[in-house]
């Protein structure tokens, strides 16, 4: 059976895509936050995952308004990168995982998650911005992928409960894959912001930090919340940490309990509260 | 975005990002303080 390794988690700010072109990790305002990920470097180099299972949310790249799915699982072979608008470079197209692609999927219908199947599906930042982050020294992130999109862009949402169930599924898919594959599950967006209306710029440090400490102790601890009750506490794009609690939940399934390898919580990058953070599987 | 969040909130650029920054500032979770 496929061995899951653990979790990761990273904002998907735009603004990143611009910083590592142009080389700013060192820079004032930047070095707070790049110096987040060099511990999860060292660790990744230990772990060594050959697979990587992504939450992430699309921007209107693959999906627009006119058509959202709640969630969409990625099947294809490779996936390419696009402009989205925001001038910044376009990254080399990272390699699918159709094979574990059709596991989760298949497991996903049958626990009666009626997914939208993405044969060809684009990626926008959300999804190539922190594989760059955890993998900055190639290219092209070194492992294959399994991108799956929650909606966190047009309301109704998917609530926190339902996506925590989303996530102990896909765990469950991974475990049952007959596979001698490495796999990590990630998740991308957060923390707490908001770019528009009267509350742009809204961040909100307590609920961010009690929400990375439940994702170590109490991973169901966000489930309590409505989709409304998280934008009221982390903003209309704070809700991304819904990716978070997917990636958690997956864990549940993946061994005894979890080990926080590292975190890091900074304030702000362009107008969001950041976070990253790697979880360990316990065998 | 910034440019966006200033015009929204009626503010100067430079206002808004010293908003983000001061979020800094912002209390603690009580339970942070104590390595919960």
């Amino acid at each position: 059976m496929a061995t899951l390794l653990g979790g990761l988690a990273a904002s998907h700010i735009p603004a990143i895509g611009n910083a590592l072109a142009k080389g700013w990790q060192q820079e004032p305002y930047w070095k707070p936050f790049f110096d987040g990920f060099p511990p999860v470097h060292r660790w990744l180099e230990q772990v060594r995952p050959e697979v990587v299972v992504v939450f992430y949310n699309d921007h209107g790249l693959n999906f627009f308004l006119d058509k959202m799915p709640t969630f969409a699982v990625g099947a294809a072979g490779q996936y390419h990168n696009a402009d989205e608008g925001w001038g910044i470079p376009t990254l080399p197209p990272l390699a699918g995982c159709p094979e574990l692609s059709w596991q989760i999927i298949r497991h996903l219908v049958a626990h009666e998650f009626d997914v939208v199947t993405c044969q060809e599906m684009l990626v926008d930042h959300a999804c190539t911005l922190p594989l760059k982050l955890f993998w900055p020294e190639h290219e092209v992130a070194p492992v294959q992928i399994v991108p799956i999109d929650i909606n966190t862009v047009q309301f109704p949402l998917p609530t926190a409960r339902r996506v925590y169930k989303l996530g102990q599924a896909v765990g469950e898919a991974i475990q049952r894959w007959h596979s001698d594959k490495r796999v990590l599950v990630m998740a991308t967006g957060g923390l707490s912001h908001q770019l528009e209306g009267e509350r742009a710029g809204f961040i909100n440090k307590a609920f961010d930090q009690q929400f990375l400490e439940s994702m170590v102790s109490n991973p169901e601890w966000a489930t309590q919340f409505s989709d409304l009750e998280l934008v009221e506490r982390a903003g209309t794009q704070g809700v991304e940490l819904l990716m978070w609690l997917a990636m958690r939940a997956a864990l549940t399934r993946g061994g005894a309990g979890g080990r926080k390898v590292h975190s890091n919580y900074h304030i702000p990058i362009s107008n969001t509260a950041t976070g990253v953070m790697a979880l360990e599987c316990l065998a | 975005m910034q440019d966006i969040g200033a015009q929204q909130t009626g503010v100067s650029k430079p206002e808004f990002m010293a908003k983000l920054a001061a979020a800094n500032q912002q209390p603690d979770w009580p339970a942070a303080k104590l390595g919960v």
